[in-house]
């Protein structure tokens, strides 16, 4: 068979032409929306809405920072001191003394239990003592 | 008296624009516009089965990032250009399972037409086989020079080449071809 390229181009014109036949376009058409649709997180309609709005508060907002180092320009105003924020510390109970382990106690607001070898209340225990049963309470 | 063209619709830049614009109507316009001349590359590219998925994908890719169209080359070649990398992920995803290979090329068979039309089919099918031989890049710019009709410009750019070596991979896979369908 004597092919020449005209009928090479002839014939691969035709090439995938029953898949194409086969497509059903309107179909095809309406998947790839849907896809799209899914995956936009809001419909282009509202964002179009909304568009202008976001613009005007954008505006506002970049007028309101730039007004602000202007005038901070003009008047020479300095910022104002920075504040380091400690976080508040702990102490151990080996630190605190006999009062400051009362008041711990105190404000626990419990019944403190009966202690094994004194029978006697909370006010009665020496420091060592009171230490001793905060440590027993804290496990 | 010369007849005008009926109206061809709103251009392909048109279409973008209001679908960028959110107008789903004119991105369905663009589907229905162009999916069977993808089809027919895709399916001579080497799709089987999935020439459905493979145009849906496609044209997904596309209006997901159609910012990155920037309008030198036709909306179909860059259609082009996206559809043969989603057959390049398809085929790449292929080779990862094991697949039974069916012989399910259809060949219309049809006991009435003349001889001549069933040598012309039997002709189509072994072009389509020897095609799908091809290197990658001789068989997309036999393609899309053969089936779409572009020209080695459009196809240089849609390949990313030079339009001289788009000339010589079309040389040789035309001379391959005519080897094959000689034998």
């Amino acid at each position: 068979m004597s092919v020449d390229e005209r009928d090479l181009e002839r014939m691969a014109a035709r090439l995938g032409v029953a898949a194409a036949e086969r497509l059903d376009v309107d179909a095809t058409a309406e998947a790839v929306l849907r896809r799209l649709r899914a995956e936009r997180p809001l419909p282009l309609r509202l964002i179009r809405r909304w568009r202008p709005i976001v613009a005007i508060a954008a505006t506002l907002t970049v007028a309101a920072l730039g007004g602000g180092l202007i005038y901070r320009a003009s008047t020479g105003a300095e910022p104002g001191p920075m504040v380091t924020v400690q976080p508040p510390t702990v102490p151990s109970i080996e630190a605190l003394s006999a009062p400051q382990l009362d008041q711990v106690l105190d404000s626990l607001d419990i019944e403190a239990p009966a202690h094994e070898h004194l029978a006697a209340s909370i006010e009665d225990l020496d420091a060592s003592q009171l230490k001793d049963l905060l440590q027993r309470m804290e496990g | 008296m010369t007849v005008p063209d009926a109206d061809p619709g709103p251009s392909d830049a048109d279409l973008i624009a209001a679908w960028s614009r959110g107008d789903e109507g004119a991105a369905a316009v663009l589907v229905r516009r162009h999916a069977r001349a993808l089809a027919r590359f895709l399916g001579a590219a080497g799709a089987r089965d999935d020439v459905d998925d493979l145009v849906q994908e496609t044209f997904y890719r596309a209006f997901r990032r159609i910012d990155g169209f920037r309008g030198g080359s036709s909306f179909r070649t860059w259609l082009l250009t996206i559809g043969r990398n989603a057959l390049k992920d398809a085929k790449r995803r292929a080779r990862r399972r094991p697949v039974i290979p069916l012989d399910d090329r259809e060949v219309a068979v049809d006991a009435e037409a003349p001889h001549h039309e069933t040598v012309a089919r039997d002709a189509e099918a072994r072009l389509g086989d020897e095609v799908a031989k091809l290197p990658p890049m001789q068989r997309d710019v036999f393609l899309m020079r053969a089936q779409q009709g572009l020209g080695y410009e459009a196809i240089a750019e849609t390949l990313e080449t030079s339009v001289g070596a788009a000339r010589v991979h079309y040389h040789h896979a035309v001379k391959r071809l005519k080897e094959a369908l000689e034998r």
